[in-house]
């Protein structure tokens, strides 16, 4: 299956992948939809269908240029992480600790202490 | 609070979904004119625009006066309120859902346990729709304090946060 992007009105998820490498999704923009579910949900149901078929199964989720989310898209955010979890996909979610909006959802996202969900800042 | 920063900010709102936005970015704007600490504006348009969500989403559209509908940003050097009002129907499960959870985010420890035990709860029952994240995240990453009320049919919710 092909890795598509997903365009949205205010935010786009781009995605990356180079051979052997994980799959790179950038988060980017303002997701601040009504229902972010029905936007997101399709989106990561073809990335898990996608990430089975390639070789290297490791998903990378990029927010540090991410200008604001919504509750609403965190909560999807975190239904998908079990998801991930049971497609044995390990999930890296980076972000900016220099933002503290960012560092705040996700220190609290790596305390919910979801094995091979891993959070990591990106320095610099 | 200081007296030598003074602001307020009041504007009646029309219950649309992309007004939402265009207050959290006139708020944010706004605050970062007065404050030195992005962050900090950051955060109170965070408050902002979740408060907002609520209102537009569980508000009582259909049979009421739209001019209740109202969003106060005030204060001064130390800490701002954030205060949204807006007409609810009295008997509706999602206004007892709202004050229920703003009751529950008092009873634990800190804002960080209430809004970390949703995220867990939200994770394990896999929840479809509805998340109920937006007070406890502002109480968390707002720090701050929330108090909700009803009166006459309008219901408020006042937030203050410090600097």
């Amino acid at each position: 299956m092909p890795l598509h992007s997903l365009v949205a009105d205010n935010f786009t998820l781009r995605v990356r992948h180079r051979g052997g490498g994980p799959v790179e999704v950038c988060w980017l923009g303002r997701v601040d939809a009504r229902v972010p579910s029905a936007l997101l949900e399709p989106f990561f149901a073809e990335l898990l269908q996608a990430v089975r078929e390639l070789r290297s199964r490791e998903i990378h989720f990029r927010f540090e240029d991410l200008e604001h989310f919504n509750s609403s898209t965190i909560a999807a955010l975190v239904k998908f992480l079990d998801q991930a979890l049971l497609a044995k996909a390990p999930l890296v979610l980076y972000y900016d600790p220099d933002k503290r909006w960012q560092k705040m959802t996700f220190e609290v996202i790596r305390r919910l202490g979801r094995a091979g969900i891993e959070t990591r800042p990106v320095e610099g | 609070m200081s007296q030598d920063i003074c602001f307020r900010i009041e504007a009646p709102i029309a219950p649309n979904w992309p007004n939402i936005e265009l207050l959290r970015t006139s708020v944010l704007n706004c605050l970062a004119s007065i404050f030195q600490d992005s962050s900090f504006c950051d955060s109170v348009s965070m408050i902002t625009s979740e408060l907002l969500e609520n209102a537009v989403k569980y508000g009582d559209w259909d049979d009421s006066d739209h001019s209740f509908f109202k969003l106060r940003v005030s204060g001064g050097e130390d800490q701002v309120q954030v205060h949204v009002s807006n007409p609810v129907d009295a008997g509706s499960a999602d206004l007892k859902s709202l004050l229920e959870t703003v009751e529950q985010i008092g009873r634990f420890e800190n804002p960080a346990l209430a809004y970390q035990n949703r995220l867990k709860e939200i994770a394990e029952r896999g929840e479809v729709g509805v998340s109920r994240l937006g007070l406890p995240r502002i109480a968390f990453e707002g720090n701050c304090d929330i108090k909700a009320e009803v009166v006459d049919g309008v219901l408020h919710i006042r937030t203050l946060s410090r600097n």
